[in-house]
């Protein structure tokens, strides 16, 4: 091919458009995309701003937070971390802060099983009957060397934002996985490092007041003594404070207590037998109330006859010595007059006395009338 | 310049990721209470304690590790071993263990699960040697301060020897919290024990039961010594009023002297009105008695006229 050939094909191309209709189109769309990132810039602003508003926070009353800047907590002065209290709003810096939440509310543990026996021996466990079986039974022993069961149930909340609680409680103590799976998601159940560290130290505090009490003192206590339960919170609350958990008993219950299964009959015997010795006591009181009273009764008898006796006795004296002066003062000289006086008064006793008796007059050797039989029947007997 | 200026906008986000994805590459974060570990190419080169925002080269240059400060808990398993006095329990201990050292941690250890093992293992030897040396009734009886002093020796003890022997294995660990939170019979021993308690509280109701008596037996004897009290004050006090009776009546009884006769009648028919006041009693009278002589057939006044009978005058 020649360049003439070359020369037509280029002379044959179509021709571009003049330099005026060039740039309008340029222009048309230049004028496009600066506005089409304009509306990019202005939203991607827009998502910065909203993005930036995702750092307000806030804290409720159940809680209280600690900000993590690149891993760090924010301090308000070196070495003492900032605890937002409960309200807000407070700010991070998204991405770059972290708001970690601490509950401040009360939690509850039961302890129903770490010093109780199991509800049946587990699986592959061979049992001694009345015995106990070490790992599976649990239980604590006594100063005297006696077993006995506790239930607990034990309350525990997270240090105040003063004492540095929440901070102390996520930098203590790691979780710890407990073996079990939550039924909805499938995830492990990780537990918070002090709640562990309570549940073993409780534990052992249990263990070791135990063996410090006499069995009586833990069962019905002693009201002379500071109460098991009281020992065990307070050793708790003390090992909690050297090992600076974070957290603070609040309630430590003794729930049940209880001997074991086997011996509970002996010990309900105790029982029956101490009241019984009070019931004794109260039955020697009462007779001996009964037998005071009733001595006191006879002596009043005793003293009160006496009185009337005496009584009786001076003023049947003092009469008849009344009467007989009488009769002496009114015939002084008259022995005649006196005789004929005690006739007549003879006579009108015995009328009186004759009044108010049965009576019969007879004549002499005629009493035989009376029997009903003759002399000679009365004979005739004999 | 002037390019960038008109370009100003992309320029600052294209600064933007391009910081990102330095910080990205360049830095790492330790969070609080972690070691942040650093390795240059594999191999260790430094360890930062304090949480915050750390430089570093990119992978593979150096690499980070962390590793938790905090306190790891673990129990033991169930353990028996005997006492001084050969008494058998079975002891379970709560150990916190933690990293102090990361380098030697790394160097000995290496990760949590092994060094869990190894404090294990040093639990349980300690443990059994340390038991050895105290006698049961030493960590259990009833005098509390005495024994509460004890056992937070033994477990004192224990502690110290474990970290010891930590220090001397070089691990870089320690061990911060020992508790014994289990201790039991074995199951054989449990056994006496309720024999032994039962025993005992047999023994405690016989003695509730006969104090009980004693003390219902010495109340009445008590009581009954007070009654006899009473009554023999009661009665002398009697004997003394009766004898101030008699007394009073025998003062008034002087003025009988002046005509005993008169006296004795006046009682005789005082005592008649009394003995034949009740209307149960009957009577069997003579017609020789006054007045009885008036129902005779006789003519009652006599030959003389005079009216005497028989009988007294």
């Amino acid at each position: 091919m020649t360049d003439e050939h070359v020369m037509d094909r280029v002379e044959e191309e179509p021709t571009p458009p003049p330099p005026q209709e060039q740039d309008a189109a340029y222009k048309t769309l230049a004028d496009a995309l600066r506005t089409a990132f304009l509306v990019l810039k202005i939203g991607m602003a827009l998502a910065v701003f909203i993005f930036l508003l995702q750092g307000f926070f806030l804290v409720s009353p159940s809680e209280t937070a600690l900000v993590k800047r690149f891993g760090a907590f924010a301090e308000d002065t070196p070495g003492t971390p900032r605890i937002y209290k409960p309200g807000g709003p407070y700010y991070a810096i998204p991405v770059i802060d972290k708001v970690v939440r601490v509950p401040m509310g009360d939690n509850e543990i039961v302890m129903d099983t770490e010093f109780w026996t199991a509800p049946q021996t587990a699986e592959g466990v061979e049992s001694i009957p009345g015995a106990l079986m070490p790992g599976v039974d649990h239980y604590t022993i006594s100063g005297d060397a006696n077993i006995v069961h506790t239930k607990w149930q034990v309350k525990y909340k997270v240090q105040p934002a003063g004492a540095l609680g929440p901070y102390y409680f996520l930098t203590t103590f790691a979780e710890q996985a407990t073996g079990e799976v939550e039924q909805l998601t499938g995830r492990p159940v990780v537990r918070s490092g002090p709640e562990q560290l309570l549940r073993d130290l409780f534990r052992s505090a249990v263990l070791r007041v135990s063996a410090g009490l006499h069995i009586d003192e833990i069962l019905t206590g002693d009201p002379d003594k500071t109460p098991f339960q009281d020992r065990v919170r307070r050793a708790v609350q003390d090992a909690l404070e050297a090992n600076r958990a974070g957290i603070t008993l609040t309630g430590a219950s003794l729930i049940e207590k209880a001997p074991p299964e086997v011996t509970k009959p002996a010990f309900d015997e105790v029982s029956n037998a101490r009241a019984d010795k009070q019931a004794r006591i109260s039955e020697a009181d009462a007779k001996a109330r009964e037998l005071l009273n009733a001595a006191a009764a006879d002596a009043d008898v005793i003293v009160n006859d006496a009185q009337k006796y005496k009584d009786n006795v001076a003023s049947a004296a003092e009469s008849d010595a009344e009467n007989i002066r009488r009769l002496l003062d009114r015939f002084p000289d008259d022995p005649k007059g006196l005789r004929i006086y005690l006739r007549q008064y003879h006579r009108e006793v015995l009328a009186e006395v004759l009044a108010k008796t049965r009576h019969y007059v007879v004549r002499p050797g005629e009493t035989w009338y009376l029997t009903g039989r003759t002399p000679e029947e009365m004979q005739g007997k004999k | 310049m002037g390019k960038i200026r008109e370009n100003l906008w992309s320029v600052v986000v294209a600064g933007i990721f391009l910081g990102v994805l330095v910080a990205y590459l360049f830095t790492f974060q330790v969070p609080a209470a972690t070691w942040g570990v650093v390795y240059w190419f594999g191999e260790y080169k430094r360890t930062h304690e304090e949480p915050g925002l750390k430089f570093r080269w990119p992978t593979p240059i150096e690499e980070v590790e962390l590793l938790d400060q905090r306190v790891r808990l673990f129990d033991t398993r169930l353990q028996e071993n005997l006492t001084r006095d050969k008494n058998n329990l079975l002891v379970k201990i709560t150990t916190g263990w933690k990293i102090t050292d990361p380098r030697k941690f790394i160097n000995r250890l290496r990760t949590e699960v092994e060094a869990e093992k190894n404090i294990r293992s040093r639990v349980e030897n300690v443990y059994n040697k340390t038991l050895g040396e105290y006698y049961f009734y030493e960590l259990v009886n009833t005098d509390y301060a005495q024994q509460q002093e004890t056992f937070r020796e033994f477990e004192q003890k224990m502690r110290m020897r474990l970290n010891e022997e930590l220090q001397q294995a070089d691990y870089g660990v320690a061990v911060d919290v020992l508790a014994v939170q289990q201790m039991t019979f074995p199951a054989s021993v449990s056994e006496k024990v309720f024999n032994r308690m039962i025993r005992e509280r047999e023994t405690e109701s016989k003695a509730y039961r006969a104090e009980g008596e004693s003390e219902y037996r010495s109340t009445v004897s008590e009581a009954e010594t007070e009654a006899n009290k009473i009554l023999a004050k009661a009665r002398a006090e009697a004997q003394i009023k009766r004898g101030q009776g008699d007394a009073e009546a025998a003062e008034h009884y002087k003025v009988f002297k002046e005509n005993p006769e008169l006296a004795n009648l006046l009682r005789e028919i005082q005592s008649l009105r009394q003995i034949l006041a009740e209307q149960r009693t009957t009577l069997v009278l003579s017609t020789e008695d006054l007045p009885f002589h008036l129902l005779r057939e006789k003519e009652p006044l006599g030959e003389s006229g005079t009216g005497s009978a028989a009988g007294t005058e």
